[in-house]
């Protein structure tokens, strides 16, 4: 372990020495407004709404960076000491962040009280009721709540509380809580808008992990996905037969990689559709459990899920604005 | 005909202390103002009713819905100040945002529509501030860009959270005016309120609070010095 750790640090160091503008701007990233209260998010998502309700009264930042998969992702000291440091902590649960999971559910429990760091699992507090079973693990749900935009409004008075336990806020949640609602709301009527214009047989969503089926419930399609809910699964040879043959008999025109999960099993889907003398074409990527470039319009979540959004009412026949709802894709 | 707003049995807390405690109450057809000492739970009534804090028990009626069902004829306008805009946008794109779920979303915002979205901001005063950024415009004015989108809204009730809290004279004088123009449209305003000289003129019914109800009803019965004796006077657990 520590010989691990020497040259990790061995390496960093040269690398630092090597590009001084890198350290520069990974200085920037860490660096916390004083003042500022920090409150953590493990992904994105969670980061976004955490700055919609919090504003400028907080410092909202994210562990789990771009194109890293949740699923497989494991935190690093330096990761942890930040989860420390955090003086609030947000993360999905549900086994999103499997490899953190007892880290995260220590510190929940450690923290959960109400003298302790306000902490929030923020996909738990929605009710088991309307939530999807987690095949992988019997006692979760499927975590991808965020994918329906009026599910996830559903945890801002939970996240807003939780902000609210932090000292010295000096702020009033509720409004912010009320306008994030809002554009959620907003970013859901474009949603049902343009792919209600997708045609009926053609509203079959294929991907490369399970991560849509709230999407498919909110928007009425049929979701079929190569692996299973966790990436962690591998897809299997009769699971890509299976898909060949639905893509066949729906002449489905497009199916769709995922920028955090490799993109073999869906090329390979796009090949075995090509030996039966079909043609299926990529439809494009889309965000599932990480978001664009911070930054930038698709490293938010409203762009992400507007990406997605468009991407999808294009590729599958429907009529949407070439880009996206805000004019920003 | 059916209230505009209800609750019942509407319990709320914070961090385990309570904030608002069994409170059931109707609000009639008309301008209500909510009054009550600091942390009597008036603008925490209309948080938990509109589903912006959790509520421990009870529930909450829009025209005899629940809030799902009633949303799109609800505007809410929460305390100024508190909303964050990281995007560039003008003081007319706010107003217009209310107006969305009405249209395409291709294409630019129809002509229509901007000029409805036009006309709410002449209504508070500001037709001529309509290309301003919204960051560079004064807190009054911001107030008064909010109190257009919740205009242009259409919406049949307005939830006021103490919109005439430190802002200027033009701004306190234009909310007043909107107000009786909604009255005389038929609308329903209630309005979280600290300033009692304003009620007699300007309000229908109150409901005052102290964690509880201490009484509600038409200004004339309600409004007593008794009332607001019991209100201001005896909130339990303040020193």
């Amino acid at each position: 372990m520590s010989e691990h750790v020497n040259s990790y640090s061995a390496i960093s160091r040269r690398s630092l020495l090597a590009a001084p503008a890198l350290l520069g701007a990974a200085q920037a990233q860490a660096q916390t407004q004083p003042g500022r209260p920090v409150a953590l998010a493990t992904i994105g998502m969670i980061t976004d709404l955490l700055r919609g309700v919090g504003g400028p009264a907080i410092s909202a930042e994210t562990l789990i960076g771009e194109g890293v998969d949740p699923h497989l992702f494991r935190p690093t000291r330096n990761d942890i000491a930040r989860i420390l440091r955090a003086d609030a902590l947000f993360f999905n649960g549900h086994r999103l962040e499997g490899r953190m999971h007892e880290v995260l559910g220590r510190a929940a429990a450690q923290n959960g009280g109400s003298g302790g760091k306000p902490t929030l699992a923020v996909a738990e507090t929605i009710p088991r009721s309307r939530l999807r079973q987690n095949e992988d693990y019997p006692d979760a749900a499927d975590p991808h709540v965020w994918m329906d935009p009026t599910l996830w409004a559903e945890t801002l008075p939970a996240i807003g509380a939780t902000l609210g336990r932090l000292p010295r806020l000096g702020r009033d949640l509720a409004a912010g809580v009320a306008e994030t609602r809002a554009r959620l709301h907003r970013l859901d009527a474009y949603a049902r808008d343009v792919l209600a214009s997708i045609p009926a047989e053609r509203r079959v969503l294929v991907t490369a992990h399970d991560a849509f089926a709230y999407f498919g419930l909110r928007y009425e399609f049929r979701v079929e996905s190569i692996q299973g809910l966790s990436t962690e699964a591998e897809a299997s040879l009769a699971r890509i037969e299976a898909m060949v043959r639905l893509i066949l008999d729906r002449r489905l025109p497009a199916l769709f990689a995922e920028s955090s999960v490799p993109d073999r099993a869906v090329r390979a889907l796009i090949e075995g559709v090509a030996a039966r003398g079909q043609q299926v074409r990529l439809g494009g990527t889309l965000f599932s459990d990480s978001m664009g470039r911070p930054g930038t319009y698709r490293g938010t979540y409203e762009g992400m899920m507007d990406h997605n959004i468009t991407t999808i009412s294009r590729a599958l026949g429907g009529s949407a604005p070439e880009r996206g709802m805000n004019g920003r894709l | 005909m059916t209230a505009p707003f209800s609750v019942s049995g509407l319990n709320v807390s914070y961090a385990g202390r309570p904030a608002l405690s069994d409170v059931t109450w109707q609000a009639a057809p008309g301008l209500t103002a909510i009054l009550g000492p600091n942390g009597a739970g008036k603008s925490t009534l209309l948080k938990a009713a509109l589903g912006l804090i959790p509520a421990d028990s009870g529930e909450a009626r829009f025209f005899g819905l629940p809030l799902e069902q009633a949303r799109a004829r609800i505007a809410y306008l929460p305390q100024r100040a508190s909303v964050d805009w990281d995007f560039p946008a003008s003081a007319l794109d706010i107003v217009a945002m209310a107006r969305l779920p009405r249209m395409r979303w291709w294409g630019s915002v129809p002509r229509a529509e901007r000029e409805i979205a036009r006309a709410a901001l002449a209504s508070v005063g500001l037709a001529e501030f309509a290309d301003r950024q919204i960051g560079r415009l004064s807190g009054g004015q911001q107030q008064r860009v909010f109190l257009a989108r919740a205009l242009a809204q259409g919406a049949d009730l307005f939830l006021m959270d103490e919109p005439m809290a430190a802002v200027d004279a033009v701004t306190e004088q234009t909310i007043l005016d909107v107000l009786h123009g909604l009255a005389r449209e038929g609308k329903s305003v209630l309005m979280v309120h600290h300033d009692l000289s304003l009620i007699t003129a300007h309000f229908d019914q109150v409901l005052i609070l102290a964690r509880h109800v201490v009484a509600a009803g038409p200004v004339a019965e309600a409004f007593t010095d008794a009332a607001i004796a019991r209100a201001f006077g005896g909130l339990p657990g303040r020193s």
